[in-house]
């Protein structure tokens, strides 16, 4: 009686579960195993595949392009992450309040992140736009001569952080809003009884108790970070890609552009194999920073 | 004040320096790098100089929950003073300025992220002359008079007059391509909701060995760029026959929602009580029934938030899309990237294509905004 029970449970796990896990397999976790082979060949797509060993990661190696690229994805991070994690924090904090209306504003923070990047590209590919764009023409009102931005290898870069740092810090702050109002209130009842001001309840209770937020921001938006594509592909003009260049787009370059397939899996995966080496980096390290609750 | 706490703020001082210097050089076309060195090392050095004497100076453990020892040098005792009283000065200028700035900061954070979408708006209404002007305007009715000719170009025709008078009329090709956004995104997200809410029905209400590493699990989906994807299913696509097909991006939509859904779902589940549609069951009913019955009237609007994260995803999808239906069946967001790349800009259209595009998403976030941090996180933290 118990085993057909048994019996019937599992039927229906299966039941529920097969059309997923068979839709995973196929479409992702097959390509996956599939990309990870081609790695270990060099192919054109036009004739057979040849086997080439680990020569396309010696060639990466030395690939020049792609270090220029894994240069320019650096520098993004070392830019947008501290940014956008301060900008989140105090968008959080300013709209972490009970008034009326509050949720609307709230909502408008998060309108950018679910706008296609495509539209954001656009959008500030015109607010940068040196002749009639609205940013340099209000530094001009300051008496501020504004670089040409998206015309110019330069300061194109900077320009696609503060787009992207725009995009997401609504994204940010919502995680940042949920951990304030898991923060209990007796916390700061007890501390300001003691005496302590603003400054000091935020330095000693509100910090501590945010870092495993900051925790997990950091650790998403790094991987999203490394990921960096869309922005750089549409918003930058041709002439000035030269100082935009990322991984991500060496990678459809390569195998779109070029159709070096087995080259371009090798950038994915050693791509793969930066992100999670530092995840698990982060992982390691979060007990010397982070403050979990008792 | 603690060693950790100066090494902190020279550090952050460090990258703005850096970050500043190197933002300058670049704008005077000198090399950026160079100037991040200079500026880290130009910050590094400015903050200590001000730091260590802070640091030596002022008793460590001052603060919030120990004892503070005022200091016996005279030196430091001043300093000390001071920083006291620059403290008691700043409470209560800040306590009675607080409404003012309070509100003055909410305005500015509105600015900051509505400003460019206000300017997006505004500028999908102005005829082609005002959206190129060198001065820009602002203010419709009052600098410039709005028009719905940019609606009427992306959503009809184009209508041109050459010199002879003789009248050429292009027919758009948004309104297909947003009909084909409207159609894979739409069953790509009914297909992935229901798929994954069953798959996570069997994960939230039997034991499947191996569901305890979820945040890992979740995290190691998230590292995998989707590129690494993208080549396989190219090459994939290519042997089915499916590039430019509406069954290729519907199914990978799909198979890209799946994970999405049934993690949120399993957090929706979990908070109904698995009693209920056991009662039901012990009444007659069989599971599946006790299911439709009792649990999905119980999950309906975590379905509902699910479905439209899924369908914020598909609709916005951009690589996969521009590779595999770049001719037939091409979305939305293909028609703005390719108008971006060509000749004169037309912003006046594309900021009606843009606002075509935004405007069903902003709708479906407002009605979903108590749900959006289970979206964001992958379900990792409920609310």
């Amino acid at each position: 009686m118990a085993g057909q029970r048994g019996l019937q449970k599992w039927g229906w796990v299966l039941v529920f579960l097969a059309p997923s896990l068979l839709g995973l397999l196929v479409f992702m976790v097959g390509p996956i195993l599939y990309s990870l082979r081609l790695t270990l060949y060099d192919w054109n797509l036009l004739s057979d595949p040849d086997y080439v060993g680990t020569a396309n990661f010696v060639e990466l190696y030395h690939d020049d392009t792609f270090w220029t690229a894994f240069e320019h994805t650096l520098t993004f991070l070392l830019f947008y992450i501290p940014s956008v994690l301060v900008l989140a924090l105090l968008t959080a904090l300013l709209l972490n309040r009970p008034l009326r209306g509050i949720a609307f504003f709230r909502a408008a923070t998060f309108v950018p992140v679910v706008s296609s990047w495509v539209v954001v590209s656009l959008m500030w590919r015109w607010i940068f736009n040196p002749r009639y764009g609205l940013l340099n023409f209000g530094l001009a009102k300051i008496g501020i001569d504004g670089p040409a931005w998206l015309f110019d290898p330069d300061s194109a870069l900077h320009a696609i952080i503060i787009a992207s740092v725009w995009k997401d810090i609504g994204f940010i702050a919502v995680m940042y809003l949920a951990g304030l109002q898991n923060i209990s209130h007796t916390y700061y009842e007890a501390a300001r009884i003691d005496g302590a001001h603003p400054i000091q309840l935020f330095r000693h209770i509100t910090l501590p108790l945010l870092t495993p937020t900051t925790f997990f921001a950091l650790i998403i938006s790094l991987i999203n970070g490394f990921q960096i594509f869309e922005q750089a592909w549409l918003m930058p003009e041709r002439f000035a890609r030269r100082g935009t260049t990322v991984v991500v787009e060496q990678i459809v370059n390569n195998a779109f552009r070029y159709n070096r397939m087995g080259y371009a899996a090798t950038m994915s995966w050693v791509l793969f194999g930066v992100i999670f080496a530092v995840t698990l980096v982060q992982l390691a390290l979060q007990k010397r920073w982070v403050q979990y609750e008792q | 004040m603690q060693l950790i706490e100066v090494l902190f703020w020279a550090f952050m001082s460090a990258i703005v320096g850096a970050a500043g210097t190197a933002f300058v050089y670049s704008n005077k076309r000198r090399e950026p790098v160079a100037g991040m060195v200079i500026g880290f090392v130009l910050g590094l050095l400015g903050s200590l100089l001000f730091l260590i004497p802070l640091w030596l100076l002022v008793p460590r453990g001052a603060g919030y929950g120990e004892e503070e020892h005022v200091p016996q040098n005279v030196v430091a005792r001043i300093f000390y003073h001071f920083v006291e009283g620059l403290e008691l000065m700043a409470i209560p200028i800040g306590r009675r300025l607080r409404p003012y700035l309070f509100w003055l900061a909410v305005g500015l954070v509105l600015f900051f992220f509505a400003f460019p979408l206000y300017w997006m708006v505004i500028t999908s209404f102005k005829p082609r002359a005002e959206a190129t002007s060198e001065t820009p305007t602002f203010i419709p009715w009052v600098q410039f008079d709005p028009t719905l000719q940019n609606y009427e170009e992306v959503l009809i025709e184009v209508k041109t007059t050459a010199y002879g008078g003789q009248e050429t009329v292009q027919e758009s090709e948004f309104p297909e391509m947003l009909k084909n956004s409207i159609l894979i995104s739409g069953s790509a997200t009914l297909a992935a909701v229901i798929l994954g809410t069953m798959a996570a029905y069997a994960f939230s209400r039997f034991s499947v060995p191996g569901e305890n590493d979820l945040l890992f699990f979740i995290l190691s989906t998230r590292m995998l760029p989707p590129v690494v994807v993208v080549i396989p299913i190219f090459l994939m696509f290519i042997e089915l026959d499916w590039l430019n097909t509406f069954v290729g991006l519907f199914v990978l939509y799909t198979v890209v929602g799946l994970p999405f859904v049934v993690w949120i779902m399993k957090g929706f589940f979990d908070e109904i009580p698995p009693e209920y549609e056991e009662a039901a069951m012990i009444d007659g009913h069989s599971r599946l029934t006790a299911v439709f019955k009792i649990v999905i009237p119980e999950a309906i609007p975590g379905m509902l938030a699910t479905a439209v994260f899924v369908l914020i995803l598909a609709w916005n999808e951009y690589l996969f899309a521009l590779r595999l239906n770049p001719r037939e069946f091409s979305t939305a967001p293909i028609f703005l990237s390719e108008v971006i790349g060509f000749g004169r800009t037309e912003w006046g259209r594309m900021a009606a294509t843009s606002v075509i595009l935004v405007s069903p998403i902003i709708v479906f976030t407002f009605l979903v905004r108590n749900h959006l941090l289970r979206g964001v996180t992958f379900g990792a933290v409920r609310r």
